[in-house]
């Protein structure tokens, strides 16, 4: 058993606080995904257990044997670097044998592992070759090889991917998840694009400013965000994040007055807020429909940006007026800086939507998808299976942060 | 377009060189110049080939003046760079006042070195023979440059002295550039200090080492100021060079015609040298940038 536990791990710069009293456990053959913005720890972390880094504070245990004082290569722990890293001069085979080499492993069983792991990632044929010579694909997969030759409990990946294109990039994601398949290893990813947290995680831990703010399945992060950041992080489009007081509470329920004269009843556990409260409406632009709401829960959306992606169709709208300074700002570059603003809508529609720009069209919210968060940015707790119908939306983009709040 | 300047270096590099080695196949004297040289054909290369003189000039070149100085900077060059890209002297905030002091030999030019380092080693009053005697190292003063025992380990000290900084520096910028991330792969590997400087470190700054190695052939074996200012090629002719020999057979002897066949030997191994340059190097730059 090969789970990886840290308990109250931190890692301090001088006064730069990167991890900050990290507790978490991972069981043994999981993949867990860190994902968080760019400087919110998530590499320090991974440094931290693979040892590159010395914590600060606190303990990190592999398979229940205490590791944060032991060297690198003595943890179990293999890592896959972001930029590869092979050593440039020695072939591939040179490059996956070298840790067995290290370690004094007999020559014919470095060379019987070196030739499973290149059978298992499919390189067989470039053992002879330097890295030199290889596809931006292929090294990765000598890097992984590498990792994966020494049998390792933990395989560690610093954003593996982001250096491949974006076709490679969806190939490997398949790949990778094939091989937590058909390797007996616990496996640690740090990505900043939640694509990929989303599509090859058990498991999730949503990181900002060296902190946890959520760890879940990809479905608990996405239909059960736990804060209004994991809300806008994860999902693409970013959920529109709509500001809102509180009209009435009811057992299970909240009524909402949002900006644009909308009035919505939502599922929630109406605890710690009262009428009169500040709150913020959270829907998924994929949550929302174009047409009239025989219920009468819809709005007018002016749209002013149409994105056609041929599957799918991404409105750009405003609820209510003033279209004509949208479009301004649209063309002046600004958009994107005020996408999300108090009275902006995005909305995801099926590819053979036949909305024209600049036309008013009616956006239906069905109450049972959307969230609500207090004015502290914490979520109410959503009735179970709350919107769980929904598939998750995969869309690889990286989503901007919360700036609507600040435009508020 | 390049054509003007083809033939103007063709003309000053072509000129001296065709009437060299004319001059190597005639009995020119400096003393008849204006008479010209009797044509005498190989004799000048054959008295050279059959002189015991001239192997131990061609050994004091290629040995003592060439290999050794080249060898010791090399080596000291790389122990430097890495003494000073340690991260000890980062932690104590050394690095930038080491690096600094570093230049400092490099700063001096090779007459002002070379006259320091004579006053420094003098037999008499010099300041190296006080030290060794203060500690208690030697009873009687060492004549550095007159000792045949010491006389060319004092020119390699004094040659290594005044250009290890350029050597130190380039490898220091070789090592600056080696991928933090391969160091820390090799270290995930298990490899320890020695085994990732073998493994990581020293592949990486190889081509460094051939370029700067080959460089450094070429700077010293044809050099003439270090020998001639520490010793005038004495005691005796104990240390004479190439280059020096050359000197003292044209405008010492006065036999300009023999000079000339010395030039074109040194000239030949030149060559040759150049050649290595060119198929490991030089050869691979245009590659690279064509």
């Amino acid at each position: 058993m090969a789970d990886l536990n840290l308990r109250r791990v931190s890692k301090r710069f001088g006064d730069v606080t990167a991890v900050a009293e990290i507790d978490l456990e991972i069981a043994h053959r999981e993949f867990v995904v860190i994902v968080g913005p760019s400087g919110c720890g998530k590499s320090t972390l991974l440094r931290v257990i693979a040892g590159l880094e010395e914590l600060t504070t606190g303990e990190i245990h592999v398979g229940g044997e205490p590791v944060h004082r032991t060297p690198p290569a003595k943890r179990g722990i293999a890592m896959v670097f972001q930029n590869y890293a092979l050593y440039p001069h020695k072939t591939v085979a040179g490059n996956m044998g070298f840790a067995l080499r290290m370690a004094k492993v007999p020559g014919p069983e470095i060379e019987r592992r070196v030739i499973e792991a290149a059978r298992i990632l499919q390189i067989e044929d470039l053992l002879e070759r330097k890295p030199r010579q290889l596809s931006g694909g292929q090294r990765q997969r000598v890097a992984i090889g590498r990792a994966i030759v020494r049998e390792p409990k933990v395989v560690l990946f610093d954003e593996p991917l982001s250096n491949l294109d974006a076709a490679l990039r969806v190939d490997m994601r398949v790949e990778l998840a094939r091989l937590h398949g058909s390797i007996d290893a616990t496996m640690v990813y740090v990505t900043h694009d939640q694509t990929e947290a989303m599509t090859m995680a058990d498991k999730i831990v949503v990181l900002r400013e060296g902190r946890i703010e959520q760890v879940g399945s990809p479905m608990t992060i996405y239909h059960h965000p736990a804060n209004v950041f994991v809300a806008g992080f994860i999902g693409s489009p970013r959920m529109n994040l709509l500001p809102g007081t509180v009209r009435a509470t009811a057992d299970g329920a909240v009524t909402v007055d949002v900006a644009g004269g909308l009035r919505i009843t939502v599922p929630a556990e109406a605890t710690g807020i009262a009428a009169g409260d500040p709150v913020t409406l959270g829907v998924r632009p994929e949550d929302l429909a174009i047409g009239p709401d025989p219920q009468g829960t819809a709005f007018d959306l002016d749209v002013y940006v149409i994105e056609p992606l041929g599957g799918e169709t991404i409105l750009y709208g405003q609820i209510g007026g003033q279209i004509e300074e949208r479009i301004e700002e649209h063309d002046a570059g600004r958009l994107e800086d005020r996408a999300g603003g108090a009275r902006t809508l995005v909305v995801k529609t099926q590819g053979g939507a036949t909305v024209r720009n600049r036309q008013r069209v009616p956006v239906r919210v069905v109450p049972e998808v959307c969230h609500l968060f207090d004015r502290a940015g914490v979520a109410l707790p959503r009735p179970a299976g709350a919107g769980d119908v929904t598939p998750p939306e995969t869309e690889a983009e990286e989503p901007e942060r919360m700036q609507g709040e600040k435009l508020r | 377009m390049l054509a003007p300047i083809f033939f103007f270096l063709a003309f000053f590099y072509g000129y001296p060189t065709l009437s060299n080695l004319y001059n190597s196949f005639t009995d020119l004297s400096l003393l008849g110049l204006k008479r010209g040289g009797e044509f005498i054909g190989l004799r000048n290369y054959v008295e050279l080939l059959s002189s015991r003189d001239f192997y131990r000039v061609f050994w004091n070149t290629l040995f003592w003046l060439t290999a050794v100085s080249v060898v010791l900077r090399l080596v000291l060059g790389l122990a430097l760079a890495l003494l000073l890209n340690s991260m000890t002297l980062r932690r104590w905030r050394l690095a930038t006042v080491s690096r600094l002091l570093l230049l400092v030999p490099w700063a001096t030019p090779p007459i002002v070195a070379v006259v320091v380092w004579r006053w420094l080693l003098d037999g008499r009053q010099g300041f190296v023979n006080g030290a060794l005697q203060g500690l208690g190292l030697i009873d009687r003063p060492i004549a550095f440059l007159a000792n045949v025992d010491v006389v060319w380990p004092s020119i390699v000290t004094i040659i290594v002295w005044n250009t290890l900084p350029l050597v130190t520096l380039t490898f220091l910028a070789g090592l600056q550039s080696v991928p933090p991330e391969l160091e820390e792969a090799a270290e995930m590997d298990g490899a320890g200090a020695v085994q990732r400087f073998f493994h990581v470190t020293l592949p990486h700054l190889m081509p460094t080492v051939v370029v700067m190695a080959l460089l450094l052939v070429f700077w010293t074996f044809n050099n003439f100021v270090y020998v001639w200012l520490a010793t005038g090629a004495g005691p005796g002719l104990f240390t004479n060079v190439l280059a020096t020999e050359i000197y003292i057979k044209g405008f010492i002897d006065f036999e300009l015609g023999y000079s000339s066949s010395v030039g074109m030997v040194m000239a030949a191994l030149m060559a040759v040298l150049g050649l290595v340059y060119f198929r490991f190097v030089a050869l691979r730059e245009f590659r690279e940038i064509l």
